[in-house]
């Protein structure tokens, strides 16, 4: 009785918050940010290799410049969200004990983080879908992670 | 220099009794509640913990202790977390549950001065 009322008046006692924190709580993490970006970017390169002016005329060369510039505009910015999104993921979600179990994880961001860097330069499909096929293997690393298995899926 | 202790230190964990209240009511003692999951292998939520202010002259700091300190970014913001390493007068703070911790390893070591207390009990909600 005695001692069910001091426990009753210690977990009532007011008292002020003591933060045992992590910045970013788990489950605010997604890897599905980089995947959206790097399908974007593989899109983008598909569009500009199939792209090609109508005609010869003014108009034709002028809405062909008009339409490259915006594909290559979008598939720069997706590249460099790919690469922010992995980033975070890298730096921020794993932890060193996460090499014990991953020992590749600072190879396989890095080498990730790269190819966003090849898809900003070039036009390369192979380069965009070598991006996509290592967001994927990020996917895999993250959720095995968190001990789920969540399926791949793609947007397109 | 030895790795921090990772499992909790079990005298620590005490039930409510009429002096500790005592010495909460006098000031002798602070207590504070936890809120968070980055201690979780020792402390949960709602967890009321007391600690006794860091006395300058006699500091009795190891590793393996459970300390309140000010977050070294936030201003006015307590942290618990368990000493891992102690370099000098810096200190190396994480919390148990390192998948889930924002520690050390992200805001780097902690002056003294940024240490409050030491946690000496620990009531279980």
């Amino acid at each position: 009785m005695l001692s069910e009322t001091l426990k009753s008046i210690f977990n009532k006692l007011p008292a002020k918050s003591v933060h045992a924190h992590c910045d970013g709580p788990c489950g605010v993490y997604d890897p599905a940010s980089a995947r959206v970006a790097a399908e974007a970017v593989l899109s983008m390169t598909k569009k500009l290799i199939a792209l090609a002016p109508a005609g010869n005329d003014q108009a034709s060369v002028s809405a062909y410049n008009n339409t490259f510039s915006r594909f290559v505009a979008i598939k720069e910015e997706e590249s460099q969200k790919a690469k922010k999104e992995l980033l975070i993921l890298w730096t921020d979600y794993f932890k060193p004990e996460h090499l014990a179990t991953y020992p590749d994880l600072h190879d396989t961001f890095w080498k990730a983080a790269k190819l966003c860097s090849a898809c900003k330069v070039s036009i390369d499909q192979s380069k965009a879908e070598e991006l996509l096929a290592a967001v994927q293997n990020i996917h895999s690393m993250f959720w095995s992670s968190k001990g789920r298995s969540d399926s791949w899926v793609t947007a397109s | 220099m030895t790795a921090g202790l990772r499992q909790a230190d079990k005298s620590l964990f005490q039930k409510p009794d009429f002096f500790t209240l005592f010495t909460l009511i006098i000031g002798y003692r602070q207590h504070l509640r936890v809120v968070g999951i980055s201690m979780e292998e020792t402390l949960k939520e709602g967890d009321l913990i007391t600690y006794k202010k860091i006395n300058l002259k006699r500091i009795n700091l190891k590793i393996g202790d459970i300390v309140v300190a000010s977050h070294p970014k936030v201003k006015d913001k307590l942290m618990i977390k368990r000493i891992h390493m102690i370099y000098k007068n810096k200190f190396d703070l994480r919390g148990d549950n390192s998948m889930a911790s924002t520690d050390s390893r992200d805001f780097g070591l902690i002056e003294l001065d940024l240490i409050i207390g030491k946690v000496d009990k620990i009531f279980s909600k």
